[in-house]
């Protein structure tokens, strides 16, 4: 991959499972044919483990998951229109049994995003000559050969070979490089356009992937439900109650809001000042602001906005244990500052039992941490994170303004970062919400931390401190965090395009 | 007798719940109960919160639903391990039943003992991990009580009739279906049959060849692919039925033995899922008779499922760790009552500190689980060496804490067992959780070293469990 980057640590390639819309939406591309969640009913609802659903060390394959394949390779096997594929795939005009190698190897690529002469076909030819055998015809045998090869491994993960050569990483294949670059932007299988440059070997330099990623970038339809899933992964929002029937209106206005990083000018870290809202009428009424339409809209909001302000967000950081000023303070800390604390010892939960049970009972959320903070034994885990959700005080946890609480109490927005997260250590103090957003947004362990997140979101990786140096080099070539230069520099970099090598 | 047998099983209200072809799943067997003596069995049942030890040394609190079931039960106090991630009940509930700690949130330090003496005894048997339960919060593990090898959760089924689809039903409308017909007809559906053992055994050679030795591919994706082999061999009979079920052979009492066990109430519509499975701050009151009926079809599912031998392993779950239901009515045991508050458990009385409801609370989760134990020691349904399904099974019951929030003295016991395990209380010894999983697989012959992946340390001897 043009010059080498050595020294860096490669990321280990463990198999990653293709999730459930990559799923239909491959079926959907490479047969016409569109299923629904509805058609693989047993597959299990998907689960962030690891941070984003892609992420391969979080996914689980369990007995469910192979019945909701079986269910896919049945809903496949009775929808598709045989004789239309055949012509097109093969040229097997005459349905003839001797037609089925052609036949698949024309369509081993498109499923399993290899060329064929990658691929092993014999088991699949053997299987459609069991078919053919048994009586049936050719088009009644292909979609015995298509119930195998949607649940066979080479199509519901991405494998990528390992190539000859020498040292701890290895740059992917062109093939493996067309997959990844397919399922990371648009969550479906490589189009036309992407095996062809695999196969001539532009995958192989940074321009040639440069000019796909911009290609790709621009279409809208494939490449923003790909960020929504980004957005409600980060912000835990798929998990969130749904008990005043709202989770879709959260859902779908965090989505609008965070596809403008997409859609308009604005960087990454913009994101995190910029002061409007998405909010449809019954959250712009939670908002506080004069509802101007039906459906959801962008609305000023002078004392919120921005990623962190959104209504769905708030609620997915509010969606923990522990109180919100606790939920939200760890929920910042890590994926703001990529920073976890340890867990309480034993010999304090005592301790966190008797302090719950001893504050006043119309004491405001704020007292109660500033109470923790300033006992020894809690306040030197608190400090570091309770008052990172001072800022957001005024928001209850479905994200509505309110300015006094259930108690009585006023409340604030001011407050400070602490310390441990400001250059040269001394606390930082904010006025107010929006000076507070600003702060964050200047802060260097924040930019870095957005930037890992999206790392591991476009790599499916979790990243340790051996790839520090991958979030240098992106930050580095997308110093602003514009969308296009943040995922071309992602996508060129050897974090994306090398794999470790298997010890 | 052809292959329509379908059972409806209908309630007194409108739901009915479809039991497909039965038989299918006893034959599926390798003639397990009949010629091979009675299966190994390991069930687990969790209860959330936990036990004060000052009620775990005697049946006069909140274990009195126990008391005639104790010559059958072991009862321990063990230290539960503090996970090293997530919040209280997050991190200690993966530890239950694993012993490891973990390392990721929702992700286990290994696999649970049921999951471990599955993989030993029968590998490619079916697991069941189903319950009843509201939890707060963004930790998945607190619902969370079996695991794979590698850590990776198996989350519970939560609907009754999910239970049945997954243990009982088949996909596709594939092999086994439909009625008797004419000779074509039966000759299309061997056809289909033998067809979709091929297609199934074509998968399973892709899986395995790249797990082979040839493999391009690294210990941990080899790990993943080896759960994906594994979970098509745990239905894989489902998948594709051998085609000898189309012409099954009468076995009086085996399908109407398991048919009539099948329960027969439920109003387990979706009306109940809004108060029994959930998350979030607040669950929704639910009266306490109403839970019951759930959780006890849901055991009562799992009774039917070890009688009939469809499965051997997995979880029954009484709450999750954190116990957020919030349950209401009034309820009466000790010679006392009390009104459950209609907010969570967890919140009025663990953190509440109110014992004596709290021990009320426990009676109710206590008497539900001991109905799991009843039902399955009914002597009307004894296996071939003369003992009831209990006796025949290990069934190890858990909690997450002692009282409010402590780690050590959480509540564990082992029932049946085949006569592997002594009874009576040893809730005076003090052991790890990893000391008492240890011995409850040594019991089994399997000679495991639960804590040795995290360096969890032993603190006490597990055997005085063992007969």
């Amino acid at each position: 991959m043009g010059e080498e980057r050595l020294p860096f640590e490669p990321l280990s390639p463990v198999v990653r499972r293709l999730t459930r819309v990559e799923l239909l939406n491959t079926v959907a591309d490479v047969f016409d044919i569109q299923l629904g969640p509805g058609d693989l009913p047993s597959l299990p609802t998907e689960r962030p483990l690891e941070g984003f659903v892609n992420i391969s060390t979080g996914q689980t394959v369990l007995p469910d998951h192979v019945r909701g394949f079986a269910q896919l390779a049945e809903a496949l096997a009775t929808r598709v229109d045989v004789p239309a594929l055949r012509r097109r795939l093969g040229g097997c005009d005459d349905a003839d049994a001797n037609c089925a190698r052609r036949f698949l190897e024309d369509l081993g690529p498109l499923l399993f995003r290899r060329p064929a002469s990658a691929l092993d076909l014999d088991p699949w030819v053997e299987l459609f000559e069991t078919a053919f055998a048994e009586g049936l015809s050719f088009d009644e045998s292909v979609p015995w050969v298509l119930r195998g090869m949607v649940q066979a491994p080479d199509f519901l993960y991405l494998l990528e070979p390992e190539r000859e050569g020498d040292g701890p990483a290895r740059s992917l294949d062109g093939a493996s490089m067309a997959a990844r670059l397919s399922y990371a932007l648009w969550a479906t299988a490589p189009d036309d356009e992407l095996r062809a440059a695999a196969a001539d070997g532009r995958l192989e330099t940074q321009d040639g992937v440069r000019a796909q990623v911009t290609r790709m970038l621009a279409d809208e339809s494939r490449l923003l439900p790909v960020l929504d899933r980004y957005v409600v992964d980060w912000a835990r929002i798929a998990s969130i109650p749904d008990g005043d029937g709202l989770q879709d209106e959260l859902t779908e206005a965090a989505s609008l809001y965070y596809r403008r990083l997409a859609t308009e000018d604005l960087g990454l870290f913009d994101l995190l000042t910029e002061p409007t809202a998405v909010l449809t009428p019954a959250l712009a009424e939670g908002y506080g602001v004069e509802v101007s339409g039906d459906g959801p809209r962008t609305y000023q909001v002078p004392e919120g906005g921005g990623l962190l302000g959104q209504p769905g967000v708030l609620a997915g950081m509010t969606n923990a244990d522990g109180g919100a000023v606790v939920a939200r303070g760890l929920f910042l800390e890590k994926q703001l500052f990529c920073d976890e604390v340890p867990e309480p010892p034993d010999s304090l939960q005592g301790l966190i039992d008797e302090f719950a049970d001893a504050q006043p009972a119309n004491a405001s959320d704020r007292e109660i941490a500033e109470i923790r903070m300033a006992r020894d034994e809690c306040g030197s885990c608190h400090s570091a994170f309770d008052p990172l959700a001072f800022g957001f005080e005024r928001f209850d946890f479905r994200g509505r303004l309110r300015t006094v609480d259930e108690h009585g109490n006023s409340l604030r927005t001011d407050g400070w970062i602490p310390g441990r997260f400001v250059p040269g250590g001394e606390l930082q103090p904010y006025a107010d919400l929006p000076d507070y957003l600003s702060q964050l947004a200047e802060l260097e362990q924040v930019k870095r931390c957005l930037v890992q997140r999206q790392i591991e979101f476009f790599t499916s990786r979790r990243l340790e401190e051996a790839q520090a140096e991958a979030v240098d080099r992106v930050l580095e070539a997308a110093p602003e965090g514009r969308f296009p230069a943040l995922v071309a520099a992602i996508l060129t970099d050897p974090v994306f395009t090398t794999r470790k090598v298997v010890e | 007798m052809k292959l329509d047998r379908r059972t409806l099983l209908r309630g007194a209200g409108s739901v009915a719940i479809g039991l497909p072809a039965l038989e299918e799943m006893t034959r599926s067997r390798p003639a397990a109960a009949q010629s091979m003596g009675v299966p190994e069995r390991l069930v687990t049942v969790f209860f959330g919160l936990g036990l004060d030890p000052s009620w775990q040394r005697d049946f006069s609190g909140a274990l009195e639903p126990y008391a005639g079931l104790s010559s059958k039960m072991s009862m321990c106090s063990v230290e539960v391990g503090q996970g090293s991630v997530g919040g209280a009940h997050c991190n200690t509930a993966t530890v239950v039943f694993v012993g490891e700690r973990q390392s990721s949130v929702n992700i286990a330090g290994g696999p649970s003992i049921d999951q471990r003496l599955r993989r030993e005894k029968d590998p490619t048997g079916a697991t069941l991990v189903s319950g009843i339960w509201w939890r707060r919060g963004a930790c998945d593990a607190q619902a969370q009580r079996v695991y794979n090898p590698d850590g990776s959760p198996r989350p519970p089924v939560k609907r009754p009739s999910q239970v049945f689809d997954q243990v009982f039903g088949q996909i596709g409308g594939g092999g086994g279906s439909g009625g008797g017909g004419s000779d074509p007809e039966v000759e299309a559906q061997r056809r289909e049959l033998r067809l979709r053992r091929s297609v199934l055994d074509t998968v399973m050679d892709q899986v395995r060849s790249l797990q082979g030795g040839a493999s391009p591919l690294g210990p941990a994706s080899k790990a993943k692919l080896d759960q994906h082999l594994q979970s098509i061999r745990e239905i894989e009979t489902q998948l594709a039925p051998a085609d000898e079920i189309l012409d099954p052979v009468e076995e009086p009492g085996d399908v109407s033995s398991c048919a009539a066990q099948a329960p027969t109430d439920p109003n387990v519509g979706a009306d109940y899922d809004r108060f029994t499975y959930g998350t979030g701050d607040s669950a929704p009151e639910i009266a306490w008779p109403d839970y019951q009926r759930v959780f006890r079809l849901h055991a009562d599912l799992w009774v039917t499922a070890l009688r009939c031998d469809a499965v051997r392993f997995g979880n029954l779950m009484f709450e999750s760790a954190g116990g957020h239901t919030n349950l209401r009515g009034s309820y009466t045991a000790l010679g006392r009552s009390t009104s459950f508050p209609g907010s969570s458990q967890h919140d009025s009385y663990f953190h509440g500190n109110q014992k004596n409801e709290a021990e009320l609370y426990q009676h109710f989760a206590q008497s539900n689980i001991a109905y799991f134990l009843e039902q399955l020691d009914d002597a009307n349904h004894l296996e071939p060496n003369g003992k009831t399904v209990l006796d025949n099974t290990t069934v190890v019951i858990g909690t997450e804490y002692g009282w409010n929030h402590s780690r050590s003295q959480a509540f564990h016991a082992v029932a049946g067992g085949s006569g592997r395990f002594r009874s009576g209380f040893f809730t005076d010894r003090t052991m790890n959780c990893i000391d008492f999983y240890n011995a409850v697989l040594l019991g089994h012959g399997v000679e495991a070293d639960i804590g040795a992946a995290t360096n969890v340390d032993s603190e006490g001897d597990g055997t005085v469990i063992l007969a």
